[in-house]
């Protein structure tokens, strides 16, 4: 995994977002519950940030295998659906590429500090080029 | 539950709001990530996303969360408080399709309402007002218990 992956992305450590775990097929994030990230139905974790919180973990997970002089460009498609309020102390993120290439998927599902309920599935998109 | 909004000219518009306890403040979120409320109308919402250039890589991320506070907001204008109440986005999606230049401005739109969901488009521009993103999502309603 390339140095300061997640230190790059100055919202994590805003949210409370962590690095929990990574092997080869999957990378975990975890993200704690605070007082910014609260803000949904039901006092529970707000939609936008479980969407941005799922789109860094998906670059996070590009990142961890992207090949040196390579960059990822822009998120070029996100699509979120919500199944449950997050309202767990702790907010896991599992994220599995799908894809490597010039394109690269994620699935990402955001669950509960044990990992048995999702709250929500989402999958990016990101395009990947060479650093100018 | 009024709220005062200024709109792009400045101008101060009071807009009728959810209810604290149909869904928690999200000021702090807006704060921490550069997002600023510009207005809500009936059926429509707008937000500011500052410019996050010095962070190229991620330059989205706060976007992301702008359209889903955009989204819910424009829910929130569409619907009837005395009978219904907001109760959280049920999906949606957004394409970025265009590299934005400077701050960009968030804006949802309800095109559909239903018995039990709201259908709003949201699209995203950027300061030369080129539109970079679209989206659109649902929003779930429903009907108050009578106590």
């Amino acid at each position: 995994m390339r140095d300061n992956n997640l230190g790059q992305y100055p919202f994590a450590d805003i949210l409370g977002i962590s690095l929990e775990s990574v092997d080869d097929k999957k990378i975990v994030l975890r993200m704690k519950r605070n007082s910014v990230n609260v803000g949904g139905v039901r006092n529970s974790i707000n939609g936008g940030i479980l969407a941005t919180y799922a789109e860094i973990a998906a670059h996070v997970a590009i990142n961890s295998k992207i090949l040196t002089g390579s960059e990822i460009k822009q998120t070029q498609d996100l699509s979120i659906a919500y199944l449950e309020s997050a309202i767990s102390d702790f907010i896991m993120a599992e994220a599995h590429i799908q894809r490597m290439g010039k394109t690269a998927t994620v699935t990402v599902e955001l669950k509960d500090e044990v990992l048995e309920k999702i709250f929500c599935i989402c999958r990016v998109t990101c395009s990947v080029g060479r650093i100018n | 539950m009024l709220r005062r909004f200024c709109t792009e000219n400045n101008q101060v518009r009071t807009q009728r709001m959810a209810k604290p306890e149909e869904f928690a403040s999200t000021l702090q979120v807006e704060d921490a990530l550069g997002i600023e409320r510009l207005e809500a109308a009936s059926g429509m919402a707008r937000y500011r996303v500052k410019s996050l250039n010095e962070y190229s890589r991620c330059q989205t991320l706060a976007i992301t969360t702008a359209v889903d506070l955009a989204l819910v907001r424009a829910a929130s204008t569409s619907i009837n408080h005395e009978t219904e109440e907001m109760n959280g986005t049920v999906e949606y999606n957004v394409s970025y399709f265009k590299t934005p230049i400077g701050e960009s401005i968030v804006t949802a739109n309800v095109s559909g309402r239903g018995a039990h969901i709201a259908v709003v488009e949201v699209s995203i521009s950027d300061t030369n007002q080129t539109v970079f993103g679209l989206g659109r999502g649902t929003y779930s309603v429903i009907t108050k218990k009578k106590l």
